[in-house]
């Protein structure tokens, strides 16, 4: 893959923005009716079927130990190599390139799979590595 | 494409759960010791709900319904989903536009019976 | 009646009792008679018995007779005596004249008597022992010197109790009543003493005259009958027994003459004492009745005149005490009167005096009420003015109500529409924003897309960017939309509560209104009854002030006229008080006299 900006959708969920590689967003749906899941973490909403495909949705902000009161409007789906996921959104700002590669927000959980900050035209972003994060989160607990 | 042959539909604290017909050995009211499904959910059962027998013990859900399905398909687990609930969470079933979790009942007593320690 | 009851006591026997002096009298001077005779007269052997007899029997005869003829003239008082006749004051006056005739009567009868009886025993003498002429002449001599001298006396005794009787008979009589019926004498006092006078020393004299010479003859014929030794005793004789004879003749003529003189004395001199006694009385005060004082002459005028007049004075006194008496009398009650007059003024002038602060306090109440009366009348016109402004207050009020309900129906159908109307705005929102959003959906996706397809995509990512743009202002717009739906509904919502509000408060309102509108013409009507019946208190105060004033004025002429009536009357109950000082003094004076009537 050839170095340089690559474009992110960029959205926040609560107060904070998060960007995942445009390549890898799929699609961006209204938050439809989830069903829940038994022994869910509590980060993993529910999942919900699309177009055939059943779809967990997960809320970044519990995930990172910062829950938010907001009604997610959005999820933005996204597609990797072994699998799909949603995320919540509180409102989908839009594609943005993000120069270079930021730093890991973390060692370990989820943040060992968000880099920033990451300098985007609405402020300053988390770059979600999708690949990594859905590996994290398959590990189950 | 997996598919089963007759579900069993419970519902707990307003979550629902779908096992499969097979793995169900009778259906009973939810006496004597029993393991509450609603912990699933991070909730509590209906202590006058019924309860599934599976492998000599008893699950107890707040209702439980039957519905007689052939070849009815299976939607896959999502990865991030693959080791939910110790692996109970064997897929899904969509019956008229909703979405049931189908469990394995030997699993989720596994993963209650953790839940419970 | 003491006086009658006395009278009749006294009177029995008292006709014979009035004569027995002349019986007396007549006796004495008899006797003396007797010793003239035998001293004087010259009988012939035989005669002298005779004499005696016929003397004694005609004397006895002569009694008789007189007794029979007073008798006569004392028939009323002897019918009186003898209780024939009633005590009534016609007889008494009639028993009175005839007691004060009596004595002249019986002297003149004595007199009669006397000459008749020496006459009848002359004659008698002469046929039976036709004794001389001369002795008959004596005889007859004795009758004229004896006579007279007998009714002297009697007349005098008699007199005497002539006198008793008549005072007797006379008490409890008026004086004036007794003299104005009976007849005034005729006698004199000065007739009288010279007749007694002359009875008592003339006739006396003839009689020691002739004595002396009868005397004298028998001394010189017994001394010329004598011889010469012999006539020396025998003139001693003589002289020893003319000095007897004498002696005898001149003492009984004396004792006579001194009893005659005593009596006659008496006569005058008893009455005149009493008189005298009255008198003295009188000027020392006391008064009794007055008594008619029997007297001869002018004695009898004079005491009668005194007996008249201190009759008059003890009326007079009478009536001037009892007039004293009736004086103290009236001038005591009119001083309780005017003493009562006094007190009741004072009390009256009290009374007024607090009636007329009563009154004036009642003017002065008057007064206030008739001030309180004006306020009110003030407060009830203003309070009728403020209620007839109120209600036409009221009447804006309540047209203002209807026109705000009115405006409140045309708001409430108004927001009505708004309301639809919102809602119609509201879904077709609904619509754009779901348009939008899936617009926004599929440009985001379209974005996605482009932006996977590289450099190809880019026009492409740019469009759907754009048209996310379009979609995002729309939703923007749309939320605003909704945010002013959201607004007007609140809006629309406060306005239908204000009106429902409004429509309940213009409700109350209207009913309020009503009930003002109500209670102001019930004040109102109140106030002009207020006013109208507070004219008529303001008249009726008015007049009574007017009333209350004259009344404090006339009480206050009656407190002048009052006082000066207080005044009279302590001038009175002075004058009073001069006026009992005065009959005290009065009575003082009329007491003087002692009254014994």
């Amino acid at each position: 893959m050839a170095e340089g900006p690559r474009g992110h959708l960029v959205f926040a969920c609560g107060g904070s923005l998060y960007a995942v590689p445009a390549e890898r967003a799929s699609e961006v749906v209204n938050l439809p009716v989830l069903t829940r899941v038994p022994g869910a973490a509590p980060h993993l909403l529910g999942v919900f079927a699309h177009r055939g495909e059943v779809l967990p949705v997960i809320d970044l902000a519990r995930l990172i130990g910062k829950p938010v009161d907001e009604i997610f409007k959005r999820v933005v789906l996204v597609r990797v190599g072994k699998g799909a996921m949603a995320f919540t959104a509180t409102k989908v700002i839009g594609v943005a390139p993000i120069e270079g590669a930021p730093p890991r927000l973390g060692e370990s959980g989820a943040l060992a799979f968000m880099h920033g900050p990451a300098r985007v035209p609405a402020g300053e972003c988390a770059a979600i590595e999708p690949e990594g994060l859905l590996e994290y989160l398959s590990r189950g607990r | 494409m997996a598919s089963v042959d007759g579900v069993v539909l419970c519902v707990v604290s307003g979550a629902r759960l779908a096992v499969s017909a097979d793995q169900v050995d009778a259906i009973a009211t939810a006496e004597g010791p029993v393991w509450d499904a609603g912990v699933a959910f991070g909730a509590t059962s209906d202590p006058a709900g019924r309860a599934l027998q599976c492998l000599g013990r008893l699950i107890r859900f707040d209702s439980i319904d039957v519905v007689a399905t052939v070849g009815l398909p299976v939607l896959p687990v999502p990865a991030a989903l693959v080791n939910t609930a110790h692996g109970a969470l064997t897929g899904f079933v969509e019956l008229s536009g909703t979405l049931w979790p189908l469990v394995a009942l030997d699993r989720l007593l596994g993963f209650l019976e953790a839940r419970s320690r | 009646m003491t006086a009658q009851a006395n009278l009749t006591a006294w009177l029995p026997g008292r006709g014979r009792w009035l004569m027995l002096p002349s019986t007396l009298g007549n006796s004495l001077v008899a006797l003396l008679a007797a010793q003239y005779a035998a001293a004087t007269f010259r009988f012939p052997e035989g005669v002298i018995g005779t004499f005696w007899i016929l003397v004694v029997t005609v004397a006895s005869m002569g009694v008789g007779l007189a007794e029979v003829v007073a008798s006569r003239r004392l028939a009323t008082l002897r019918g009186l005596a003898a209780g024939r006749l009633p005590i009534t004051d016609s007889n008494r006056l009639k028993a009175i004249d005839e007691a004060r005739r009596f004595p002249d009567q019986i002297s003149r009868l004595g007199v009669v008597m006397w000459l008749l009886a020496v006459s009848f025993v002359a004659v008698l003498l002469w046929s039976i022992e036709q004794v001389s002429w001369s002795l008959l002449v004596r005889i007859e001599m004795m009758g004229l010197l004896f006579g007279p001298m007998a009714a002297v006396v009697v007349g005098l005794l008699v007199g005497r109790r002539a006198h008793a009787v008549v005072e007797r008979l006379a008490e409890g009589l008026s004086p004036d009543a007794i003299v104005s019926a009976l007849e005034t004498p005729t006698v004199s006092v000065r007739s009288r003493l010279v007749a007694f006078t002359v009875v008592m020393v003339a006739l006396p004299s003839l009689v020691a005259i002739d004595v002396t010479r009868a005397l004298g003859t028998d001394v010189i014929e017994g001394w010329v009958a004598s011889t010469a030794p012999d006539r020396d005793a025998v003139a001693a004789a003589a002289q020893t027994m003319v000095l007897l004879k004498t002696a005898v003749l001149i003492l009984l003529t004396a004792v006579m003459a001194t009893v005659a003189a005593a009596v006659g004395g008496g006569l005058l001199a008893d009455p005149l004492q009493r008189v005298a006694e009255e008198a003295s009385g009188l000027a020392q005060g006391r008064l009794d009745a007055a008594a008619l004082i029997a007297g001869d002459g002018e004695v009898w005028l004079i005491s009668n005149v005194f007996s008249r007049l201190k009759e008059r004075l003890v009326g007079l006194v009478k009536k001037l005490s009892s007039a004293t008496l009736g004086i103290a009398r009236a001038a005591g009650t009119l001083q309780q009167a005017s003493q009562d007059s006094e007190a009741g003024a004072a009390e009256q002038a009290a009374a007024l005096n607090q009636t007329s602060a009563t009154t004036e306090e009642l003017a002065q109440s008057a007064r206030q009420i008739a001030s309180s009366a004006a306020s009110v009348q003030e407060l009830a016109q203003k309070t009728l003015e403020a209620a007839e402004s109120g209600l036409a207050s009221a009447d804006s009020f309540r047209a203002a109500i209807e026109r705000m309900r009115q405006d409140n129906r045309s708001i409430a159908a108004a927001v009505d529409r708004l309301t639809g109307r919102v809602q119609q705005i509201g879904r077709i929102v609904d619509v754009i924003n779901t348009v939008a959003d899936r617009s926004d959906l599929l440009a985001l996706s379209a974005e996605l897309e482009g932006t996977r397809a590289g450099e190809v995509g880019r026009g492409f990512s740019l469009v759907a960017a754009e048209m996310r743009r379009l979609a995002e202002n729309v939703l923007e717009s749309t939320a605003e939309v909704e945010e002013l739906i959201s607004e007007i509904r609140t809006a629309t919502r406060q306005t239908s509560d204000a009106t429902e509000r409004a429509r309940t408060l213009t409700e109350g309102s209207t009913s309020l209104a009503d009930e003002v509108v109500r209670s102001l013409t019930s004040v109102a009507q109140s106030a002009r009854q207020t006013s109208d019946a507070v004219r008529t208190i303001s008249l009726a105060t008015q007049q009574q002030q007017t009333g209350t004033d004259q009344l404090a004025e006339a009480m206050a002429d009656i407190l002048g006229i009052t006082q000066q009536s207080l005044a009279s009357t302590r001038q009175l109950t002075a004058a009073n008080e001069r006026l009992q000082a005065l009959s005290t003094v009065l009575a003082e004076v009329v007491n003087r006299f002692e009254q014994r009537a």
